[in-house]
């Protein structure tokens, strides 16, 4: 359990908010990189860290991020014209650049220079892989750019999808690194999904219901090794890393891409759900990626238009009492996504942790909190710079592996956690 | 009430978590932290002005002889509490909830095996916390890890000592 105090900290990421100043340090997914396709394409509202913005592409290919709203009226400028290398408001024609500087009043002489005192607020947005990532902090403290690899590996070798979450973004991210609830509510998925089935690991994993788990401080978040029974002797690990503040990695299975989460908060109460898929040395197949476009592994199908998932809270998630009582699904929810979208929904906008019954097995949960509560304070009184801002601090896989009983994972595995660029991920 | 919406829908506003029942949800939980190394032992004192009345904090003293029932097994020890006075193992841990044994890296973790067999047997839940410094060889951290990891459902590796007071906390302890 958390204490009221702890929980408003870690769950309140607006601006002014010591969580909301920690999330700044960071280049964090704005958008797919889809949703600009080309120059002087029409402009995408978004919503970070409970600010309202607007991203555009001018006419020279530049990435703008800025306040969504007209320094005169207020109107959004999402109604703008996107042309001839700014966004114009379609009220009174005022015209902005790529940085939010305002280069157009038409109603004042242009020799007044009027426009030069109008500026909205903007952040830098650019383009790694097929996200466009934005910095929100100040900018004499922008870091260096992410190198997550996922990111990094040439386009036909990674996938990117993103689904809303009607949920505060802590309880989203807690279900990334909870390992002990894959052998319950997703117990249905390891033989069917075609990214996930026909792993020799999916075998473990179902003949062990009941892990025993070893959690690792390292510099950048944690490593949460989940071990079960293998053949006589040994133990078949399944390492999850976590980076600071919410990126996540889901350990492997056979040669299936390997994939991973960033949890971001929209606002309080919603985040955006990030979700990857990349091999670190071959292509997708054409048939792997056909399987993500239609929402299977940790991918969704959206109600069409939106990033909203087509089962989402209103129609109950299309609940299937018939799959959940016959186990084709433990939940009755169909895929992976949404069986933990739609119970960490349930839980209310933000769950009151001063409710909850930890136990030993929830210890990966219990030390990343620890880990977000001690950097937040170190940040917010000392200015020390959060751990994961660090680029070297990206550079981590997850990892399966069967290993001798007597050996540790976070040595024998060393080399299997850390992205080493040609080598294929550690895999069973 | 907010017509249209589904039942999910309703039921997950801010407005309906106000109709929560405010109940209590559990029991008080009974908790014994056992100290493997000195060490450990000093981390433990500064814990127990803040602890719960359900959490006793120990230290492992040495291992009783096996039992006639199971005599390749020590399922027994001679525990310490913070006072000084000495106790069983199979008494302290006979109504616990959690246990809970913390010991430094580098130190040796026998203890664990005694403990964790007498928790096996009667099939109590483990959890072991090894608290590491940038001071301690891998090496070493290895060999206490190896010690403990078949006596701990949950094994810890945490390399700020305040991390047990976080972590009791956490479990309601």
């Amino acid at each position: 359990m958390l204490r009221k105090e702890q929980n408003d900290l870690l769950t309140q990421t607006g601006p002014a908010t010591p969580m909301g100043d920690m999330f700044r340090c960071y280049w964090i997914p704005a958008l797919l990189a889809e949703e600009l396709p080309a120059n002087d394409c029409p402009p995408v509202r978004i919503k970070l860290l409970s600010e309202r913005l607007l991203a555009f592409r001018d006419s020279e290919g530049r990435y703008g991020l800025i306040d969504e709203f007209c320094a005169h009226r207020g109107v959004s400028l999402w109604f703008g014209r996107n042309e001839k290398g700014g966004l114009r408001c379609p009220y009174h024609g005022w015209k902005y650049d790529h940085t939010g500087q305002c280069i157009e009043v038409p109603s004042e002489p242009k020799e007044s220079g009027f426009c030069n005192k109008i500026k909205l607020k903007s952040y830098p947005l650019i383009k790694i892989g097929d996200i466009l990532w934005t910095y929100m902090g100040p900018a004499d403290k922008e870091p260096p750019h992410p190198e997550w690899e996922f990111a990094l590996v040439p386009p036909e070798q990674t996938f990117t999808s993103k689904r809303w979450q009607e949920s505060n973004w802590l309880q989203a991210m807690e279900g990334g690194i909870d390992s002990s609830h894959v052998s319950f509510l997703h117990s249905g998925s390891l033989n069917s999904d075609p990214l996930f089935k026909g792993a020799r690991g999916n075998k473990y994993n179902m003949a062990d219901s009941k892990p025993f788990f070893e959690v690792t401080d390292n510099e950048g978040g944690l490593f949460i090794g989940a071990r079960r029974n293998a053949e006589e002797g040994h133990y078949y690990w399944r390492v999850t890393p976590w980076v600071m503040p919410s990126f996540t990695m889901v350990p492997p299975r056979g040669n299936h891409p390997v994939h991973g989460h960033f949890w971001i908060p929209i606002d309080d109460e919603n985040c955006w759900a990030w979700s990857f898929d990349y091999h670190p040395v071959r292509a997708l197949t054409p048939e792997e990626r056909q399987a993500m476009l239609d929402g299977k592994g940790i991918h969704v199908t959206y109600v069409p238009g939106t990033f909203r998932p087509a089962a989402n809270k209103d129609n109950d998630y299309l609940m299937d009492r018939e799959a959940q009582r016959l186990g084709v699904t433990y939940s009755g929810v169909e895929g992976i996504a949404m069986q933990d979208a739609s119970l960490q929904e349930s839980m209310g906008p933000i769950v009151d942790r001063t409710k909850e019954n930890l136990v030993s097995t929830d210890n990966g949960i219990i030390m990343a909190r620890h880990r977000l509560l001690k950097a937040v304070r170190a940040f917010k009184d000392k200015g020390i710079t959060p751990p994961g801002v660090d680029p070297a601090h990206h550079r981590v896989r997850s990892a399966a592996v069967v290993l001798p009983v007597d050996q540790s994972y976070i040595d024998a595995a060393a080399e299997a956690l850390t992205v080493i660029e040609g080598k294929a991920p550690a895999s069973v | 009430m907010q017509l249209g919406l589904s039942e999910s829908a309703r039921a997950t506003t801010a407005e309906e978590a106000r109709f929560r029942i405010g109940y209590p949800n559990s029991r008080p939980r009974k908790s014994r932290i056992i100290a493997l190394d000195s060490d450990s032992v000093a981390a433990l004192k500064s814990l127990v002005d803040q602890a719960s009345d359900g959490a006793h904090f120990l230290r492992y003293i040495e291992p009783k002889g096996a039992t006639n029932s199971l005599k390749m097994l020590s399922v027994d020890a001679i525990l310490e509490d913070i006072d000084g006075k000495r106790t069983n193992l199979v008494d302290e841990i006979a109504d616990a909830d959690v246990i809970v044994m913390v010991t430094s890296a580098g130190a040796s973790a026998e203890a664990a095996e005694v403990i964790g067999n007498a928790c096996f047997v009667r099939s109590k839940m483990t959890t072991g916390l090894v608290l590491n410094s940038a001071s301690v060889p891998s090496e070493q951290l290895k060999r206490t890890l190896t010690t403990m990891r078949p006596f701990a459902a949950m094994l810890v590796v945490s390399t700020g000592a305040e991390y047990v007071s976080e972590m009791l906390s956490a479990l309601r302890v």
